[in-house]
């Protein structure tokens, strides 16, 4: 039902999307596939490009349905910016479709990817949810933007210096923090597999209840495995994220009476007024969540110990 | 040897829905659904309305659109606006194949198309990158408390409503220009009757998703159709081929780590391809038998 419907869907664009992005005439014309890669770039050209995401915030970019006006902004962009690896798979049809001839970088050129912890061999895309990953996507950034705009290389390599500096410093903070609570404290459920990278950073054990796209609908034996997870480890919160339906975390947290821990940002950012409007924002809201219910927990232990005592 | 048997047996088939909630209340959800879609399966099949379901399922997009759009996320909104606008589109189709040459599928089809197409511009130029449809439908697993409240207070208005009507809805199926002989307007049936098609599929769209709710209505209604003939027996027995389906479903994706929704379609499925081959009535074998 939902091709059929995908295709009534492209046909009505195009009579009702012929809206134009207005972009300065002297700026940088840069298209991003999703919001969080958006930011990264933004923090790089400063006011010295307009980036425009495909994918806005809040939005899922793994189900994403692109729009003509999406097949514009590509055709007129100086410089397309995508993920790779796999993570927005709509966007190649894209390209065919407009044959554009912007040139096209991959943020993720050069890291390793690590397969998802669920299904081997697929890569797991969301790499930027780790902050050395973060200062890789920026050193790629400032590399690209300096091709294409050699003027300006200096002010890039400034700005992208200042945001690996803050994205260093993030990661020995969240080391040091994540290092002061025991190992068998850092396990976590979330529904779908998005923090592999993050996972190998500070050595958190993330368990999943969908893999690493969101579409996928579960089967009651993983959702068991989940459950019999909780109860065997005393995991003490599940967390979901903003993009996806939460109906089914609140299931396993009502079946294993753990709470709901909050909401991870993982493939999107809030908008301007939440708790993640941008890259550096996103990546501590969800360090902060999870040191606080991991923490919680340790509380809980030990006044259960204090208790038995 | 038996005792062991008789634990494997236990372990089987009955542990996962004693160790765990999340499978109980699916297993829960599918009979109330079994119970208010069997006899409703049924008589969309004898009125030739099969894929009506599908149909409904686009005509509540409207709805559920303008719902989104006065109170945001809200499913109780979404659900009741997509009911109001469902019933317009059934409702409003019908009537017209009663006043004009069309016949029921093909003014259907006008009207779906026609709020599909509304449903989409109002998503499209109000509601920003929100997938409305994935918000709309839920999984199986993920059924809630009021979801399944909800699905099996349906089910027994359903079954209320049907048990009262029982006779000139089947008759008007049959021979509408007799019940209206005797009884004037007879098409008030037919009216009440599409009423509780769209409160069902409404409600097991938001608790299940669209797969789930059109299998479970209408695949055991045509597997039945081989083996009975009366319309309570078809009732029933379709009734009962949903309660298998959803058992065995969930215990198919609770061993062999399949979805669930996919896998009680499947097993449904698998009892209507059984049904056409050796069935009782009109099946393969029967019309081999008497040719």
């Amino acid at each position: 039902m939902t091709k059929k419907w995908h295709a009534t869907f492209v046909a009505l664009m195009v009579f009702f999307s012929f809206h134009d992005f207005a972009y300065a005439k002297e700026k940088l014309k840069i298209v991003s596939s999703f919001s969080i890669l958006g930011d990264m770039i933004q923090a790089v050209c400063q006011d010295h490009a307009d980036v425009v995401c495909l994918v806005g915030i809040d939005a899922d970019a793994h189900v994403y349905e692109p729009k003509p006006s999406d097949a514009k902004l590509i055709l007129q962009a100086d410089a397309i910016f995508i993920n790779g690896m796999e993570f927005e798979g709509w966007m190649k049809r894209l390209f065919e479709a407009t044959k554009t001839s912007a040139p096209i970088f991959k943020a993720t050129d050069g890291l390793k990817p690590l397969s998802s912890s669920r299904i081997e061999m697929i890569p797991d895309p969301h790499a930027w949810n780790s902050p050395l990953n973060g200062v890789h996507y920026i050193e790629n950034i400032v590399a690209s933007l300096s091709q294409i705009d050699p003027e300006h290389k200096d002010l890039f390599e400034k700005n992208g210096k200042a945001m690996i500096d803050e994205l260093q410093n993030l990661h020995k903070w969240a080391e040091k923090e994540f290092g002061s609570i025991p190992q068998n404290k850092r396990k976590v459920i979330t529904s779908h597999d998005a923090f592999n990278y993050m996972a190998r950073d500070y050595n958190i054990k993330f368990y999943s209840a969908t893999g690493v796209d969101t579409k996928s609908e579960p089967s009651a034996k993983t959702i068991a495995q989940i459950v019999d997870t909780i109860r065997a480890e005393n995991i003490s919160a599940v967390f979901v994220e903003n993009i996806t339906n939460p109906a089914l975390m609140e299931q396993i947290a009502e079946e294993t009476k753990v709470k709901i821990g909050g909401i991870l940002y993982s493939d999107a950012l809030s908008s301007s007024n939440g708790p993640a409007p941008n890259y550096l924002q996103l990546l501590k809201h969800n360090f902060m969540e999870l040191l606080k219910t991991m923490r919680e927990s340790m509380e809980q232990a030990k006044t259960a110990q204090k208790v038995s005592a | 040897m038996f005792e062991s048997f008789f634990t494997w047996v236990y372990q089987f088939f009955i542990e996962p829905f004693q160790s765990y909630m999340f499978l109980r209340r699916p297993l829960v959800t599918c009979f109330a659904l079994a119970l208010g879609c069997g006899p409703i399966g049924v008589i969309l099949v004898l009125r030739r309305m099969s894929l009506m379901g599908e149909a409904i399922s686009h005509a509540i997009l409207p709805g559920a659109a303008l719902g989104f759009l006065i109170s945001g996320l809200s499913i109780q909104m979404m659900s009741f606006a997509g009911f109001v606008t469902g019933v317009c589109v059934a409702l409003s189709a019908s009537a017209l194949s009663r006043k004009t040459l069309l016949k029921e599928d093909a003014s259907f089809a006008g009207f779906y198309l026609l709020s599909l197409g509304i449903g989409i511009l109002i998503i499209s130029s109000y509601g920003g990158n929100v997938d409305l449809m994935c918000v709309l439908l839920g999984t199986i697993l993920s059924v809630n408390v009021p979801s399944l409240i909800l699905v099996s207070c349906i089910s027994s208005i359903t079954l209320m409503v049907i048990a009262l009507i029982y006779r000139p809805l089947i008759l008007e199926c049959y021979d509408a220009h007799f019940l209206k002989s005797v009884k004037g307007n007879g098409h008030i049936y037919h009216y009440i009757f599409l009423f509780l098609v769209v409160m069902n599929l409404v409600s097991a769209f938001q608790a299940i998703g669209t797969l789930m709710a059109l299998g479970m209505m209408m695949l055991p209604a045509v597997s039945a159709r081989f083996w009975a003939q009366q319309v309570w027996a078809l009732s029933i027995i379709a009734g009962i081929f949903a309660l298998i389906a959803g058992y065995i479903g969930l215990l198919l994706s609770y061993h062999s780590e399949w979805p669930s929704g996919p896998s009680i379609i499947l097993v449904s499925g698998f009892i209507y391809i059984i049904s056409f081959i050796i069935g009782r009535y009109g099946s393969l074998l029967r019309r081999a038998h008497h040719a």
